[in-house]
């Protein structure tokens, strides 16, 4: 009984995903359950998922072509506040010319869509010690590419408006657009990248009850401590829509609690919350150089001191634990809110700390998320190890400035017991 | 809906005007006992019979009568008691906070009449004193003549010691005197000029000093004669000492009661004004005179030092041009010189000039000291300088101990190094004289009989005997703000009179001396802000420019109990120009052309004034006023009914010609043709009948001919999209923008002179300029252009083009109306790009402008981030049409000021000024909407009290995307801005 028990929460343990997990592209995985309090045990995962995109939530939550998640690019002010501007230069003159032409009806915006398409696994090894106490590594292999389309002209089509898209200011700037990204050494191509995420290493500590009532089989809890390491690779500044393999090389440190209530040895309802925050970091960053720019291109680039905003997260599922042989299904909801960054300049005189901050791409996101998991469980009484095998579908069902891609993928996990 | 109620609401609950200014409220407004509801626009239930508006803190201090309304008026039971309300104060506003007048009068005060208001303050001072003089009261035989002071909070209050006059008795206190005439103060001083009627009915005018304590405010009158410690005042006329300041030679009159009186903080010195005779009775010696000007300063012990404004050899016998002095020339009728007001203009380049209301001759005025009996009472006496201001330049040594600081100064000697007089007048040839073109503001009289009383209205009033005998005041208001003169006319309108508030400009030469002034063609203040109070007239009695926030309040001259300041607005009455233009600008007004009764070509031709608004692929003619006569100084009646054809036309241009960002008209005197330009990024079109040019004397009601028959046509011979069209009767300059090579367009500056066929005209137009060639050949891009004229009629000029490699002129000899090529055009630097990079160029509202202000976005950080804005002002000047030389005086013209904060504004797009009042488009930071901002803001900072440029923020702007120009709108009154949506009015 007492082995047959011991299985069965493993089972019971759908597979926590990385902690590197919560990021504006993509939905979120499902959160975790909590862990077994077994000593010893040990636990190896490995899932692969994918998803592709053409949108993006706005900052009103509202469906837009992918890169107008920001909104749509002030091109008028493109160059407005940008240092090192030589009037005598054609391109500057250009960037110069429309800063000043009037403003109005859409007049200077641009609209950038592109796909968006990620592949995606987690590599995850759990090694419970006594005591409830345990260890876990978390390593997420990403694959990104990104094509963007050429933009379209926002300006009003019809002289029935002024200004608009004849307007000479306009098309001038338009003809010398290459040159000026090119003075700016920014490239709108698209972009492919693949490599490793930030590794995470955790502590943790977790207490399971069993058989409290007649109704309810256990009370699981599990808290987490832990270290998410920069490993990924660094946005290229110079692609405006190059997205970081893992927080932008800011050191992270993590910290979740979860809990699960197990009933009538089928149902399982379980919370979750967490929380990670991050150390600030100098580096060289694209930053606005005026209040009315927008959009994902910005000329100017500077050393900053920037403080990712810190990413806390709520969650809540239901299971069906091994109804039908080994199978069991579940239906999670979380809620993942990350918090403004802020980026100090060293040059205040070229960056305004308020203008380089009223960015909309350092305001933070939200995200509402619905988990599907269907996993069956190989494991069989008296078994050493059990295997199991899953499907996942996560779906960004909500938030705001987040790129609408769902996933979809499945995982492979063994869990070892050292000590029957 | 939501806007609509948004309209109202910006205007308080019901609008009570034609126009969107704002009542201030005082007693009448907070208990209206009539039952007619046009008394509840009424300010005071009593009249306003004083006024003193403190620039630094922008306060508006009111002074009222002890009346009731009068006669004429069925109102048995309107009359409240003034009590506190016999003096207000209202702080400047902000936003549309609600006007509300509070009562300032201490108890001593309450239920008097308040003759005359002065303020006692020191630069950069927000809580300035307050000095009253009262009139005399009761049973005046045994009452004092005292004046008194009210701290800024009212706490504190201090009544003089009975002023007295000056003895010649040495150490004897001066005799009790009859009433006061006018006062004046600084931060320790007040001035007041005492009037005595002796029993023989000489007028004796004295000028007693009284000393300001510095905590308690206690008044102190001082032994105003250096020599003399009797506590007595100075003697001003008849004055038995020589030398006399008033006199010269012989014994002098003065004909009225009349004496003006100013106190100048920057110069320190007190100026004096009467109205002289040369004699009394004839016969007149010959070399006998006077001067109407007196100028004086005090000592550490406020010894009062009256000093000679011109010296008595300079003045000829029987000149009578002088302006401030006259000597007999022979014994005939005795020769009048007048000084009815005084102000001093600190021009923005550097000089410092006396603005005269008067000069040789007499104002007009009623005479209340003639025998009541007389009918009708009082009667006129009329006279011939009534309506004539006049501008004097002022020794500035910028040492207040230095006796010549601030008497008239050599005209002639003009110090290019600190752009100051710096020689007093010696000889006759140094003596400003009535020729003289700097010396006539607004380029000739008044829109005002000279036989018009201006004279003897309101307040002011001595004891005689046991009457009160009522002296008057002038009823000319004059402000000066800035580079600028503005007069409020408190007669009503008539064949020969026009009322209201007009204003005049200084424009400056290459040296920064004034070299004339801009006609009396626009309105201050709306024509018919007063039309729903009891009497409707469009007079006004005071008015007190506010530039800070660029608003206007002004009293009426009829009843004078209603005090209303200028609003904005989007115009909630259908039948005013606002709005009239918003229905037919409803995609964008990104234009405007103001043609006001000075526009060259219109005097003596036509009667109607215009203003054009371009919207998209349309220009809005709207007829804004006639003039009784084709006369320029005809007064002017503004349109109201913008339903009439008359007064409103929309005419289409041909289909994609897009929005019309460039107007202008050719300006042209008779027998030339006339032509309307409209440019658009299509290109140009031209405005004629069926190809045909017509005469300014055919410019009538908008249903006739030219314009029921005339219609646009596109040039086609000229291609690209239109930058910018000047002119100013000579040539027709015209700035294209080729983008045939869209990577490098190429710019070129037209000229063109009209002719009879719009094709004749276009066919001789000749390249002056193109970008990125010859003496050119570093400039890439072409911004904006103004002419510039050089010569006093303005039939020679030069064309200032802005560029991004600086600012060039044309050097062209004998003017570049000349040029036939762009070698002829000789274009020269004036100022090169350093760290700035020239955007536009705004231009002075004149007809023969001498002046500009480019427009240029700055680099301070030597960043080349280009990203402050800066207005400099470009004097040209009268060189017999050869160049130049222009110069930026001053280069840094957002505010007088190093502080940085007035530097750092943010580019501008847009300027305009009326030489007070200064109006900012900026392309400011966006919050929320809003991209452009308005900013006003004056010049001299310091005197009004600005610590910061702050952008207006009435509400009317949230509703505001762009702005892309803002206009003082000819005799209407009204200032008006283009948007994206229309156009907004400040009225």
């Amino acid at each position: 009984m007492k082995s047959k028990l011991f299985f069965s929460m493993v089972l019971s343990s759908i597979p926590l995903m990385g902690f590197d997990n919560h990021h504006f592209y993509r939905a979120s995985y499902f959160f975790h359950e909590p862990r077994i309090e077994k000593n010893w045990l040990s636990t190896l995962e490995f899932s692969i998922a994918g998803g592709s995109t053409n949108h993006s939530r706005n900052s009103d939550g509202c469906t837009v072509p992918l890169f107008d998640i920001y909104g749509p690019s002030n091109f008028r002010l493109l160059g407005s506040g940008v240092p090192d501007k030589n009037p005598s230069n054609t391109a500057d003159l250009a960037l110069i010319n429309i800063a000043n032409t009037p403003s109005g009806n859409c007049f200077g915006y641009v609209s950038f869509a592109g796909k968006f398409k990620i592949i995606e696994s987690y590599i995850n090894l759990y090694q419970n010690f006594k005591h409830g106490f345990f260890a876990f590594i978390n390593i997420p292999i990403r694959r990104m590419e990104i094509t963007p389309k050429a933009f379209e002209d926002l300006s009003p089509t019809s002289n029935n408006c002024y200004p608009n898209r004849y307007t000479p200011e306009w098309r001038v700037f338009l003809a010398n657009l290459d040159d000026i990204l090119a003075q700016y050494h920014i490239c709108l191509g698209g972009t492919k990248e693949t490599g490793i995420g930030d590794v995470s290493v955790y502590a943790g500590w977790t207490r399971n009850f069993y058989e409290l009532t007649e109704a309810a089989d256990f009370i699981d809890t599990t808290f987490k401590f832990g270290v998410i390491t920069p490993t990924g690779k660094a946005r290229n500044e110079n692609n405006p829509f190059s997205i970081p393999l893992g927080y932008n090389k800011h050191l992270g440190f993590s910290f979740t609690g979860d809990c699960s209530l197990g009933l009538y040895e089928w149902l399982t309802f379980g919370v979750h919350g967490g929380l990670i925050a991050f150390l600030s970091r100098c580096q060289q960053l694209r930053m606005k150089t005026d209040f009315c720019q927008s959009g994902m291109i910005k000329l100017a680039q500077g050393s900053a001191k920037t403080y990712l905003g810190p990413i806390w997260d709520l969650g809540a599922f239901i299971k069906a634990d091994h109804i039908g042989q080994g199978l069991s299904i579940l239906l999670a909801y979380t809620y993942v809110n990350k918090g403004n960054d802020t980026a100090c300049p060293s040059d205040k005189t070229i960056f305004s700390p308020q203008i380089v901050n009223s960015d909309e791409a350092l305001r933070g996101w939200d995200m509402h998320n619905i988990h599907l998991l269907v996993e069956y469980d190989f494991t069989k009484d008296g078994m050493r190890a059990g295997p199991r095998l899953g499907f996942m579908y996560n779906a960004n069902v909500g938030g705001r400035r987040t790129f609408k891609t769902n996933m979809v993928g499945g995982y492979v996990g063994v869990d070892i017991a050292w000590q029957l | 809906m939501k806007k609509h109620l948004l309209f109202f609401a910006l205007i308080g609950s019901t609008p009570d005007a034609l126009y969107a200014t704002t009542l201030l409220r005082g007693n009448n407004a907070q208990s209206p006992l009539s039952s007619n509801s046009a008394y509840t626009t009424l300010s005071f239930s009593q009249r306003v019979t004083a006024k003193a508006f403190d620039h630094t803190s922008g306060t508006l201090f009111l002074g009222l009568a002890n009346d009731g309304p009068t006669s004429s008026q069925d109102t048995s039971n309107l009359k409240i008691a003034p009590g506190a309300y016999t003096i207000t104060k209202t702080a400047r506003p902000a936003g549309t906070s609600s006007l509300q007048a509070t009562p300032f009068a201490p108890s001593n005060l309450q239920n008097k009449q308040v003759d005359f208001l002065a303020i006692s303050t020191f630069p950069e001072n927000t809580e300035p004193n307050l000095v009253v003089a009262e009139a005399p009261t009761g049973d005046i035989s045994n009452n004092e003549t005292v004046v008194d002071i009210i701290s800024f909070n009212g706490k504190i209050t201090q009544e003089s010691p009975p002023l007295l006059g000056y003895t010649a008795v040495f150490g004897a206190p001066g005799q009790p005197v009859s009433g006061v005439l006018n006062i004046a103060a600084n931060r320790d001083t007040v001035f007041v000029i005492t009037g005595s009627e002796t029993k023989d009915d000489t007028q004796v005018k004295d000028i007693a000093v009284l000393s300001i304590a510095n905590q308690t405010l206690q008044l102190e009158q001082q032994a105003a004669v250096a020599t003399d410690p009797g506590v007595k005042a100075q003697q001003l006329h008849p004055a038995n000492f020589e030398p006399s300041p008033v006199t010269i030679q012989g014994t002098t009159e003065t004909t009225q009661d009349l004496a003006s009186i100013y106190w100048d903080e920057p110069l320190q010195r007190l100026y004096v004004g009467l109205q002289l005779a040369t004699a009394a009775v004839l016969p007149v010696n010959p070399g006998d005179g006077g001067r109407s000007v007196v100028v004086g300063y005090t000592n550490a012990d406020k010894n009062l030092f009256l000093v000679d404004f011109v010296p008595d050899a300079a003045v000829v016998n029987g000149d009578e041009t002088n302006i401030v002095a006259v000597r007999q020339g022979g014994t005939g009728t005795p020769l009048n010189v007048s000084a009815a007001q005084l102000n001093v203009l600190h021009a923005s380049t550097g000089p410092s000039y006396l603005i005269v209301h008067g000069g040789n001759g007499t104002v007009s005025y009623y005479d209340y000291t003639a025998d009541q009996t007389v009918s009708p009472y009082p009667p006129r006496v009329e006279g011939t300088t009534g309506n004539t201001i006049w501008a004097i330049p002022l020794v500035d040594l910028q040492d207040p101990t230095n006796a010549a600081q601030g008497v008239e100064a050599n005209k002639n000697a003009f110090n290019t190094t600190t752009h100051l007089f710096d020689t007093p007048a010696v000889n006759n040839a140094d003596l400003t004289n009535t020729s003289d073109l700097f010396a006539a503001v607004g380029n000739g009289p008044l829109p005002l009989d000279p036989k018009t009383p201006v004279w003897g209205f309101g307040g002011g009033s001595i004891k005689n005997g046991s009457k009160t005998v009522v002296i008057g005041q002038n009823t000319l208001d004059i402000q000066v703000v800035g580079d600028t003169v503005y007069v409020a006319i408190s007669t009503p309108q008539t064949l020969t009179d026009d009322t209201g508030v007009y204003y005049s400009q200084a424009l400056f030469d290459e040296e920064g001396k004034i070299l004339q002034w801009t006609p009396w063609a626009k309105r201050a203040f709306p024509y018919d802000a007063f039309l729903n109070t009891p009497k409707p007239t469009s007079t006004v009695r005071y008015v007190a420019v506010d530039p800070t926030i660029g608003k206007v309040w002004a009293s009426d001259g009829d009843l004078s109990q209603t005090v209303r300041l200028t609003s904005w607005t989007q115009q909630p009455n259908l039948s005013t120009l606002p709005a009239a233009v918003n229905t037919a600008t409803c995609r964008g007004c990104f234009s405007v052309l103001d043609l006001d009764s000075s526009t060259t070509g219109f005097d003596g031709n036509t009667a109607n004034r215009y203003t054009l608004f371009g919207g998209v692929g349309r220009v809005i003619f709207t007829r804004t006023a006639t003039a009784l006569s084709t006369s320029m100084d005809s007064p002017q009646t503004p349109v109201t009914d913008f339903a009439d054809p008359k007064n409103f036309l929309v005419s289409k241009l041909p289909s994609g010609a897009g929005g019309v960002t460039v107007l202008e008209y050719s300006r042209q005197v008779p027998p030339n043709s006339n032509y309307f330009f409209a440019g658009t990024a299509s290109g140009l079109y031209v405005f004629s009948d069926s190809g045909n040019g017509f005469l300014s004397s055919e410019l009538g009601t908008l249903d006739a001919a030219p314009f029921s028959t005339g219609s646009w046509q596109h040039i086609d011979n000229l291609f690209g999209a239109v930058v910018d069209i000047k002119t100013i009767g000579n040539s027709i300059y015209v700035l294209y923008v080729d983008t045939v090579n869209i990577k490098q367009p190429v710019y070129r500056l037209f000229r063109m002179i009209a002719q009879a066929t719009v094709s004749d005209m276009i066919a001789g137009a000749v390249l002056i300029a193109q970008s990125n060639s010859g003496n050119l050949g570093s400039t890439l891009a072409f911004y904006g252009i103004q002419v510039i004229a050089t010569n006093e009629t303005g039939t020679q000029e030069q064309v200032v083009l802005a560029t991004n490699n600086g600012l060039y002129q044309t050097a062209t000899a004998g003017g570049s109306q000349t040029a036939n090529n762009q070698s002829d055009a000789a274009w020269q630097l004036i100022a090169a790009p350093g760290s700035q990079l020239f955007t536009g160029i705004a231009g002075v509202n004149a007809p023969v402008p001498s002046m500009a202000w480019p427009l240029s976005q700055q680099d301070p950080t030597g960043k080349k981030i280009y990203n402050t804005g800066l207005v400099s002002q470009l004097i040209g000047g009268i060189d017999g049409g050869i160049a130049g030389p222009f110069q930026l005086l001053p280069a840094q013209f957002n505010a007088l000021s190093n502080d940085p904060v007035f530097q750092m504004i943010s580019p501008i797009s847009n300027f305009w000024s009326d030489g007070g009042r200064r109006f900012f488009i900026l392309q400011s930071n966006c919050k929320g909407l809003l991209v452009q901002e308005l900013l006003a803001m004056p010049y001299d900072v310091a005197q009004w009290g600005v610590t910061r440029p702050a952008v207006l923020t009435d509400p009317i702007f949230e509703t505001v995307g762009t702005l892309y120009w803002i206009q003082q709108i000819g005799a209407t009154g009204i200032v008006m801005a283009g948007t994206n949506s229309g156009v907004i009015a400040l009225e």
